[in-house]
Formats: C-alpha cells, sequence, structure tokens
C-alpha cells in the first residue's frame, strides 16, 4: 500500500483553498477529496445557470440558481465524509474577508477561475502571503497548468496578457461594418436604457468623428431642428432645442442623454426604435463625408419594418421569434425589440430608487433585445444578420467549455499539488494541453517553470514599474483610476500619490473625499508629462510606480507598455522581442479561463432584478 | 485514407435544418457550451449514439461521466464484480452508503444517470467472458477499462469484423494509457477554406469572422491496427531497434508489465513487478540502466488508481469517443501514455507507420 499510505502521511494537516467551483472547481473538488486531501476550502460568489451541467457535474438541474460553492461542498463531502469541507458563497475580492492573513492559513491555493482580474487579485494575495499557487484554465480543447511560487516560478503577472478585443468608438457609433460592431453597440444600447452608463457606451452618433469634416454644419441641422424626430410629435422634452439655445451651444451641446430621453417618452418602444433606427440614422446621413467611400446606411421606422410583407431571403429567416438558431426578419425582431423593451422597463421600473439593472447573456430579456437590436441596425448598414444563438456567442463572449479538458486540466492541478506539497520543486512542471499532438507526440506538453521575471511589477523585489501613455489634457483622475488601475491592472483600493511632491491624489480611505480632485483632468492638477505616481494596495500588498506620458492621439484611452520594461519609444532588443515571442508561443491560447470571462463579472454586478 | 464524400456549404446548411428539428430546446440550453464547440451537427451524432462501458473502476467513472454528459443517446454499465470498500476509494459513482456487496455496474447507476437524466441508462452484469460479437453489434462503440489484456485482445478483434468502434485503457497507480480502434470509420476532416475575393477591393467586408459555413469539410476513413498488433511490436528487428528509443516512453515498459501481470491477477509488490519490468525492457533489447527508475518507484504503479491520474486518462477516452462517434475533429493515432511521476503525456503511433 506505497502510494496511499504516503499521501495520507503528506496530506493529513495540509489545508488547501480552491477558488472556484465552475468547470475546473467540480473536477478539481472531487479528484482532492478522492486523493485523500482532508481540509479544503472553497471561494465561488456565483449561482449555478442550466448551461453549466453539461460540464459542472456535481450539479443538478433542480440546483439551478442555488451557490455553485454550497452544492459543490455538499456533493464531495458526500463522496467522503471524513474530509473537512466548508465554502464561501463570496467575492474573493472581498478584501474585509478574504485579506492577506486568511490566506495564510491555506498550505497550498488553487485557482479555478474564469477571468483574468480574479486571477490578477488571487497571485497578487498569494505572493504576500508566501503561499505558493496552483493557476489554471481552459478554453475548448486546450488547456494548461502553472504554479507559482514567489521568487522561484513565473507569476501570474509576469507575461502580459492579449488585452481584450475594442473597437474605435467611431466604427460602433457612425459606420459599422461588421456584425460584431453591431452586437457591441447594441449592448451600449442596453446600457444606455437600463443599465450603468459608462463612459465608452454612447450610441448617438459621434459628432467628433474625424473622419466627418462637414461636423459643424451637420450640428447646426440637428440642433435646428430641421431633421425630423419621434420626439416633436407632441412631446415637450425632445433633445431638440430652440434655435437661440442651440447657436449659443452650438458644438459642445450636450445631447440629453438617451437614457432621460427615453425615461420622458415613459419607454415608449416604437418612439425609441424609431429614434435609434430612424432619426438617428438620418442624422449620420448628414455627416456627409463618412458615405463617400460607404454604402450609406437606410433608415427605417417601426411602422414600415411591421407592415411590409418580408420579401428576399425569407427562406433563410423566420418570423418565430423562439427559434433562436435562425436569423429573425424584420418584422420579428421589431416584435422582439418591443416586447423586450416592454419587459426590461417593468423590470426596472420595479428596482428600488437609484438601482438598475445589469446586462447579462443569461438574462433572456436583456439577450433578446441585444440580438434583435444588433439585427436591425446590421439591417441598416447592409450587413447580414445572425441568429441569436450567434450573437450570444459574441455579446457574451463565450469560450466553449467541455468536461474532457476540464476533468485533464484539474487532473493536472492535483499531480502538481502534491508535487509542492511534497516540496519536491524539481519536479514542479508548466503543462499545457495541445490540441494534436506536437511533433515529439506531446499532447501533454510540459516544460520547466519559467523563472520570475525580473521587472514584473508584481513580484520583483525592486523594478516595480510600468509606463502609461494617456492624454494628459483629457484624462482625469477618476477615468485614471476606472479605467487604467482597476480596469487594466485589477488594483481594488488603490491610493496614489505624486512621487516628487508627495500629494495624495487618489484615496482608499472611505472618510476622504477626493470627489474635486478626481474630476479634473492631470494637467489640471498640474500633473505633467513624465510624472511618477505610486500606486500602493494595501489589500492586495502591492506598491508600484506608474511612470505617466503624455500622448495627444489617446483621448479618454491609454496605453500600457510593461511588457518589455523599455520606456515608450524605445524599442525593444531583437533578443527581448524573440524572448516574448517565445514565450507568448509557448504559452498557448488558453491563459484566459475555463470560459466566459465577462460572464461571472457580470453575475458579479446582477442586481436581484427577477 | 479514401475520400467519400465532400460536404459543400449548401449541404451543411441543410443539414443544420434538418437537425434543428431533432434537438430539443431543452437540449439545446443544457449542450450549448458543446455545441459552440463541436457544432450541431456533431451533438445530432452524439444523441443517436451507444456506448458499451465495461469496468467501472475509478478509470470507468471517469469514462462513464464524461460520455454521460456529452449527452449519447444510451450508455450500458458492464461490469460482473461486487463493490468493495476499495472501490469506494476510486469509483465517485457509487452511493454513499450500503454500496458493499453491490454489483459495481448496478451501483454506478443511480448516480450515472443524474449526471444526465436524458440519456438512456442500462446495465449488464456479466464479465466479458460471458459476451461476445452479439453484444458488441448492438453498440457503436465498446470501450473496455481495466479488463485482462488477453481477453480485451478477443473483444477488439470481434469488434473490428463487426466494424464497431472499440477503446481500451487502464490505469496502475499513477500511470495509465489508453489504446483507440476506429478502423475503417468517417472523421470529418477540415479543409482550408478557398480565399475569395481577395483581388476585389470594391467588394464590402461583410464579415471577418469564421462561420461554420465558410468551411468545408471532407469525410475520409481512417485505418487503426488491432490491439494485438499495438502490443506486438518486435522492437529488436532491423526495421525498429533505432527507433524504439524515440517512440517509447519510458512508462511504456512499466505499463505493459502491468498489463501483462493483469491476466495472472496483478503484482503483489514492487519486486514482482520490477522483475516483470525488467524483462519487458529486456525483450524489446533495451537496458535498463537506461531508465530512471529506482526501486521505491515502481510503488508508483502497483496501485490503487489515483484519482487525478483516473481524470487525465478518462479525459483523453471520453474525448476520444466524443470525437469518434460525432465523426468530428482529428482523432488521436492510436494510444496515449500517461505518467504522474514524470509528468509525460505522449502519443504514441504503434506499430510506427
Amino acid at each position: 500500500m506505497g502510494i496511499r499510505n504516503r499521501l495520507e502521511t503528506l496530506l493529513e494537516d495540509k489545508r488547501v483553498l480552491v477558488v472556484g467551483a465552475g468547470g475546473i472547481g467540480c473536477e478539481l473538488l472531487k479528484n482532492l477529496v478522492l486523493t485523500g486531501f482532508k481540509k479544503i476550502h472553497v471561494v465561488d460568489l456565483d449561482t449555478i445557470d442550466v448551461s453549466n451541467l453539461n460540464r459542472q457535474f456535481l450539479f443538478r438541474r433542480e440546483h439551478v440558481n442555488k451557490s455553485k460553492a454550497e452544492v459543490a461542498s455538499a456533493a464531495v463531502q458526500k463522496l467522503q465524509p471524513n474530509v473537512n469541507i466548508t465554502f464561501d458563497h463570496d467575492s474573493i475580492f472581498n478584501g474585509d474577508k478574504f485579506g492577506i492573513s486568511f490566506f495564510k492559513e491555506f498550505n497550498l491555493v488553487m485557482n479555478a477561475l474564469d477571468n483574468r482580474s480574479a486571477r490578477n487579485h488571487v497571485n497578487r494575495l498569494c505572493l504576500s502571503a508566501g503561499v505558493p499557487l496552483i493557476e489554471s484554465g481552459s478554453a475548448g480543447y486546450i488547456g494548461q497548468v502553472s504554479v507559482i511560487i514567489k521568487g522561484q516560478t513565473q507569476c501570474y503577472e509576469c507575461t502580459s496578457k492579449p488585452a481584450p478585443k475594442t473597437y474605435p468608438g467611431c466604427t460602433i457609433r457612425n459606420t459599422p461594418s461588421e456584425h460584431i460592431h453591431c452586437t457591441v453597440w447594441s449592448k451600449h444600447c442596453f446600457n444606455q436604457l437600463f443599465g450603468e452608463v459608462a463612459i465608452d457606451d454612447d450610441v448617438s452618433p459621434d459628432l467628433n468623428d474625424p473622419e466627418n469634416k462637414t461636423a459643424e454644419e451637420a450640428t447646426e441641422t440637428m440642433m435646428n431642428g430641421n431633421g425630423h424626430t419621434a420626439m416633436e410629435e407632441g412631446n415637450t422634452n425632445g433633445f431638440h432645442t430652440n434655435g437661440v439655445a442651440a447657436e449659443e451651444s452650438n458644438k459642445n451641446t450636450v445631447v440629453p442623454s438617451t437614457r432621460k430621453w427615453a425615461e420622458e417618452s415613459g419607454y415608449n418602444a416604437k418612439l425609441i426604435f424609431d429614434k435609434l433606427f430612424h432619426d438617428d440614422i438620418e442624422y449620420l446621413l448628414t455627416m456627409k463625408d463618412l458615405w463617400k467611400s460607404r454604402k450609406p446606411p437606410t433608415p427605417i421606422t417601426f411602422a414600415n419594418v411591421t407592415d411590409e410583407a418580408q420579401g428576399g431571403g425569407s427562406t433563410e429567416m423566420t418570423d418565430d421569434v423562439n427559434d433562436i438558431m435562425k436569423q429573425w426578419t424584420l418584422k420579428a425582431c421589431a416584435r422582439v425589440f418591443v416586447e423586450s423593451v416592454d419587459a426590461l422597463k417593468t423590470r426596472k421600473s420595479g428596482l428600488p430608487e437609484g438601482q438598475l439593472l445589469s446586462w447579462d447573456k443569461d438574462d433572456d430579456d436583456a439577450m433578446r433585445f441585444v440580438a434583435a437590436v444588433a439585427n436591425l441596425r446590421a439591417h441598416i448598414f447592409s450587413i447580414p444578420g445572425k441568429s441569436l444563438f450567434e450573437i450570444k456567442s459574441m455579446a457574451g463572449n463565450i469560450i466553449p467549455a467541455i468536461a474532457t479538458t476540464n476533468a485533464i486540466v484539474a487532473g493536472m492541478v492535483v499531480v502538481e499539488a502534491i508535487k509542492v506539497l511534497r516540496g519536491r520543486k524539481d519536479l514542479i512542471r508548466t503543462v499545457y494541453i495541445n490540441r494534436q499532438p506536437n511533433p515529439r507526440g506531446q499532447l501533454l506538453m510540459d516544460d520547466d517553470p519559467y523563472p520570475p521575471r525580473k521587472e514584473c511589477f508584481v513580484c520583483s523585489s525592486d523594478k516595480r514599474e510600468v509606463f502609461v501613455k494617456v492624454n494628459l489634457n483629457v484624462m482625469t483622475l477618476k477615468m485614471f483610476k476606472d479605467k487604467v488601475l482597476t480596469g487594466h491592472f485589477s488594483v481594488q483600493s488603490p491610493d496614489v500619490l505624486v512621487a516628487t511632491t508627495g500629494n495624495i491624489i487618489i484615496s482608499s480611505d472611505p472618510d476622504d473625499d477626493f470627489s474635486e480632485l478626481e474630476n479634473r483632468t492631470f494637467q489640471e492638477n498640474n500633473i505633467a508629462d513624465g510624472a511618477v505616481l505610486e500606486v500602493d494596495d494595501y489589500l492586495q500588498d502591492l506598491k508600484f510606480s506608474a511612470v505617466l506620458f503624455h500622448d495627444e492621439n489617446q483621448k479618454d484611452s491609454f496605453v500600457v507598455e510593461q511588457d518589455t520594461g523599455a520606456k515608450p519609444g524605445e524599442s525593444p532588443t531583437e533578443e527581448e522581442a524573440s524572448e516574448a515571442k517565445r514565450k507568448r508561443k509557448s504559452e498557448g491560447e488558453p491563459s484566459a479561463s475555463e470560459g466566459h470571462d465577462e460572464e461571472s463579472q457580470a453575475k458579479r454586478m446582477r442586481i436581484a432584478a427577477e | 485514407m479514401s475520400t467519400s464524400g465532400v460536404y459543400s456549404p449548401s449541404n451543411v446548411l441543410l443539414e443544420n435544418k434538418r437537425i434543428e428539428e431533432e434537438i430539443s430546446a431543452q437540449e439545446r440550453e443544457i449542450y450549448d457550451r458543446q455545441i459552440r464547440l463541436w457544432g450541431m451537427e456533431a451533438q445530432n451524432k452524439l444523441r443517436n449514439s451507444t456506448a458499451l462501458l465495461v469496468g467501472l473502476t475509478g478509470l470507468g467513472a471517469e469514462v462513464a461521466k464524461n460520455l454521460m454528459l456529452a449527452g449519447l443517446r444510451s450508455i450500458t454499465l458492464m461490469d460482473d464484480r461486487i463493490a468493495t470498500p476499495e472501490d469506494k476509494m476510486a469509483n465517485f459513482l457509487l452511493p454513499d452508503e450500503n454500496f458493499v456487496g453491490m454489483n459495481l455496474a448496478e451501483g454506478s447507476a443511480d448516480r450515472a444517470k443524474e449526471l444526465n437524466p436524458m440519456v438512456e441508462l442500462n446495465t449488464i452484469t456479466d464479465g466479458l467472458k460471458q459476451r461476445g460479437k452479439e453484444t458488441w453489434s448492438k453498440f457503436d462503440i465498446v470501450i473496455l477499462i481495466d479488463q485482462p489484456f488477453e481477453e480485451a485482445r478477443r473483444v477488439d478483434a470481434e469488434c473490428r469484423e463487426l466494424k464497431v468502434r472499440f477503446a481500451a485503457g487502464s490505469v496502475f497507480g499513477g500511470a495509465g494509457f489508453a489504446f483507440f480502434d476506429f478502423n475503417n470509420h468517417d472523421f470529418l476532416f477540415k479543409i482550408k477554406a478557398p480565399q475569395f475575393g481577395t483581388g476585389d477591393i470594391d467588394a464590402p467586408i461583410v464579415d471577418n469572422m469564421t462561420t461554420i459555413e465558410d468551411d468545408r469539410f471532407e469525410k475520409q476513413k481512417v485505418s487503426y491496427p488491432s490491439l494485438q498488433d499495438f502490443f506486438s511490436v518486435d522492437w529488436t528487428g532491423k526495421k525498429y531497434i533505432r527507433k524504439v528509443v524515440r517512440y517509447l516512453p519510458q512508462v511504456y515498459y512499466p505499463i505493459k508489465a502491468c498489463l501483462h501481470g493483469s491476466d495472472q491477477g496483478g503484482f503483489a509488490d514492487t519486486q514482482s513487478l520490477r522483475e516483470a519490468w525488467k524483462a519487458e525492457v529486456e525483450r524489446n533489447g533495451q537496458d535498463c540502466a537506461r531508465f530512471t527508475y529506482e526501486e521505491e518507484d515502481f510503488e508508483y504503479f502497483l496501485g490503487p488508481q489515483m484519482s487525478p491520474v483516473c481524470a487525465i486518462v478518462g479525459g483523453v477516452i471520453g474525448q476520444e469517443a466524443i470525437k469518434a462517434l460525432s465523426e468530428n475533429e482529428l482523432p488521436l493515432k492510436n494510444s496515449f501514455f500517461y505518467s504522474a511521476f514524470d509528468t509525460v503525456g505522449v502519443v504514441c503511433n504503434l506499430p510506427p507507420p
């Protein structure tokens, strides 16, 4: 009885943390109890969805909407009654509960997460607490496992991960050419009407499109009310102002938000339809420069779409609004639009004051709204439409996940876990699942773990620097905090001071009121090109310097240069570049997730609207 | 490999229409994520497939789980052994209480069924010896898990005759292997889509995302050697003597020794396993000194089955069975060897082509 006795002795007093009870998590928990792990804690905020059942095998239909952590713990507890398994149905970002001292209670942490910011967060806490971490991920047929031990192996953030794809605002708002542009726009549209409005989510025509040289003329047309709008028809709160006001404000006129407009119209679906798909399109057509080398869009009205008998292509399209595999006809889209706007309006009005809906691909009303809106807009711009099934993949960033890959990944996690707990660091490997065996026959491709990157802003001991290019005249401190620090660097509660002056400009203390400061741009706060900001997150025990560079080409966007450790403008040496390339190559694709990067984040933020 | 049919985009479209009617909304909801990976046509083939799984060990439970979740039409679990407390340590499908004395297939059935109530589940309480061609002919795939080598060889030969897909696998402690024989079965190969319109710069950019309609598929038959041929390569022969080191992972020898040992009821201790391993290495014209195994390392192959190893080998067997039944994706040819001890997971094509 060799292995079992040895494992029993080894695992008797070891306590491990599993972060995530989804696809990899379920498999992992099963493997852990069957291997003889005795003390397991699991954290997951998520609840069970029907689409989890094809792989998250500890869950059944009757468990839908229950806590993943709770149901999974109960299921594996039954498998081996002598195991001590505990759980938290909570977000790993909850710093009061899951701080450094919490992580120190464990001999090993295993990630089974589906999004990068949570991975970054756990990576930092494990480094700070000095606890080994096993990171894993899967996407379709491929997956990977790597061990992170401070000072010995590369941490999760030593290599920069490809940024999620973004599209220029002008393309989304003015000149979509692919269906994905319409899908992105339709999600923004949802937020404009029912959800939290982000800076980048505007859906109205973008007057500042660099391609549009006739902007001023067009603006005047818009402001003088020459175009016909739905709101003119008997409604006094339209987004047209009278001529005098318009002339005074002209180009910088703040068009009332789509939200306000919709609220004042009582969320009249037909009026919203005509504004989005007729009036705004008519307005786009006045920006003539845009259509010199493009096919101009064709405005549609609710009346036209619903009255017309559907013509060409009808064999491939369906009027059946419950058929999610086929592309809906325009008429069907209009019907879904009205139904979903009505349903969402009712749900929104049922929420407590100040609360909003949040878009979630598994929320049927929200998904149908987005599918209908995306296809209507696609039609207007002569872009072929898609089925709800296809749009859901794009809108929800769904990375397909299957049971077998997760089983293999979870098995590999436990194999590495045993090596770490045995103290056999010499045996530790980074392993990738290939889709097909490589020329050496390896289906599981293993490699020595990479050493930590000397310039890593998270795990290096001295050179913690990042370089950020922003437009100092445009970016406010608040934008910097939300988009750069939280959005890009996954910092949870930053304190920021200017290195040269020692002035605190961003504070994590809820008692501090920095709102005035935060709403001003860097330039207005006298923070100039080349300024060094000291960023500190006490929760993650993370400190690094952010060096700011002014870049006139950025609007409210930014560029981070941290890859090479070189300053912007300096190109990396050939050697460095090929090293980075080699790493990327061997890292394969699946550094991201078990699936659905956005999925659980959406859930995390979802307001109990049901 | 021979070509038996080319799928044009319009054929695929027609095919999709037909399938839509067959897969219910409920199934689509549950299988959503995998349909997004392997497509509706593959899912429809799975739901029309039947599998026989023999051997409800720790590895058997893993394979059963993976196939139940995938959504086949029916799965039959077969085992003639009686459950012991030892089985409960590995087979997570056994009930939590009162399982001792139950037949392993019947004891695993309830929990397997719970994994996916849409799949029909049957059991057979006979052993391999009591069954033959008549049984195998009822299935699209026969999978033998942790079965004695001699019996497995017979079943494979019979399945080849019947043109029934065959897979076998075993886990010995911290190492395992899988063997596949999908001889003369169709697989759908993707042909690179031809590039249209590259010279026509005025053509509107419709959509730069690859959709299923853009790809062309071609059905090809793949030939596989038998289990008999797989394990009877004479590595000392002129043809292979120089290739043996390149072709075989070091875990091949202990696994083959364990397989032969399983015909005699397994090994009592590390020493007898080591002897059998030595004989196997020498039979292949190799020198034992070439390998890094220490005496105590042989404990790793003695068992019991390590759960993570069952998960890995069971994951590969499950995935290959899914590929074969759905006639989708390139199949592995024709075996997989895994060892947790030296972190090796390689595919071997034996005999070498």
